[in-house]
């Protein structure tokens, strides 16, 4: 009886909690007051990442790395005149050690037999290094977060490998202050967690 | 206070992926793995006595150390390396490319190319097959069937002796 009374009072607070975030950050909003959000010109952000995700080439597992994404403003006042939005042009580079899935990765070394047919001696899962080249759309909708999507292509490199893959995230930015966030993406090819500074 | 707690549950979210959504990823010693549907795949062995398969792939290859078996099949170039003990099957390919270590047991079937080399007390089994070609290490048998050409040396030591048909051998015949 006391664990259903429990559960109803912690239903009732949470349910207050959120109405009365969602009322404060109705409250101050900035979505629909264009301009209303840092200025700034060139955002730096180094990042940790971990990815869910195959790398683009050889079945590879999950995988981990760390990187950098630099980001240029050149539309401060965004597609859509209504509302505070803004668009940058973001290059990155990005390091990612995936785990191998089952056994399964690139070969880290061939021999030769006597026709010159190489055969694989030693596997090992792959490292890629990731040239992203992004569009970033923002949206500034409080004074302390804003969100945005990251269409794009990624140059990666293997092993003496090269390809192009594509790029899809939608990311977030909680600000501390007008010059440093932390910011975090969700999408292929990797997740990221990293902070911003605002120049 | 709100702000410590986001920034706290974005790193805790984090660090418990971090743990969580990475893992490793060999093939453990004994396990059968395998690989297919894709551009190219190479299977490593966590140990000995690994079941591996490659198969419908562009490249594909499998490493294994001692008592392995291996089948690739239906890749355009297939490669299988191989410490001793081990049975490697190859066909519906392009080019095999083998190396494997003693007491080793290859058969390479249907196929434009096999390129061998194997260890001491090897057995090998070309059968249609437009060219075999193997380097025996030690004593060694090798079967060819409905090969284009069959060409056979025995490491140091010159040609294999053609012990009848089809059938050569380096170190004396069976």
């Amino acid at each position: 009886m006391s664990g259903r009374w429990f559960r109803q009072l912690l239903l009732v607070a949470v349910g207050g909690l959120v109405l009365s975030l969602a009322d404060r950050a109705h409250a101050q909003s900035s979505i629909r007051v264009p301009g209303q959000r840092p200025k700034y010109a060139f955002e730096l952000e180094p990042h940790l990442l971990l990815t869910p995700f195959g790398a683009p080439d050889v079945p590879s597992g999950d995988g981990y790395g760390l990187g950098v994404r630099g980001t240029i403003e050149v539309a401060p006042d965004g597609f859509i005149p209504k509302l505070n939005d803004s668009v940058g042009i973001g290059f990155g580079l990005d390091w990612i050690h995936y785990n191998g899935a089952a056994g399964r990765g690139y070969c880290w070394q061939f021999e030769y037999t006597a026709q010159g047919v190489p055969v694989c001696v030693e596997t090992s899962p792959p490292n890629y290094i990731f040239v992203p080249v992004v569009m970033q759309w923002n949206f500034w909708l409080h004074r302390q977060w804003s969100v945005f999507g990251e269409p794009g292509l990624a140059l990666y490199h293997r092993s003496g490998e090269f390809g192009v893959a594509p790029v899809f995230m939608a990311g977030g930015r909680f600000h501390f202050s007008d010059s440093v966030s932390l910011t975090m993406r969700l999408g292929y090819p990797s997740f990221s967690l990293g902070v911003s500074f605002l120049f | 206070m709100s702000r410590v707690l986001a920034v706290l549950g974005f790193f805790l979210f984090w660090s418990l992926c971090a743990v969580g959504c990475t893992s490793g990823g060999n093939c453990s010693s004994g396990a059968h793995c395998e690989c297919f549907n894709g551009d190219q795949c190479f299977l490593g062995c966590d140990g000995d006595h690994c079941d591996q398969s490659c198969h419908n792939m562009n490249r594909c290859g499998t490493v294994c150390d001692d008592g392995c078996s291996s089948t690739c099949h239906d890749v355009r170039h297939c490669s299988q390396s191989c410490g001793s003990g081990c049975g490697l099957e190859c066909r519906n390919s392009d080019s095999c490319g083998v190396i494997c270590g003693d007491h080793c047991r290859l058969n390479c079937h249907d196929t434009a190319q096999c390129s061998a080399e194997v260890g001491a007390d090897s057995e090998v089994t070309c059968q249609s097959v437009k060219q075999c070609a193997v380097v025996c290490t030690g004593p060694c048998t090798v079967n060819c069937n409905g090969t284009d050409s069959c060409m056979v040396d025995c490491a140091g030591s010159g040609p294999a002796k053609e012990c009848k048909p089809g059938v050569f051998a380096c170190g004396g015949c069976p």
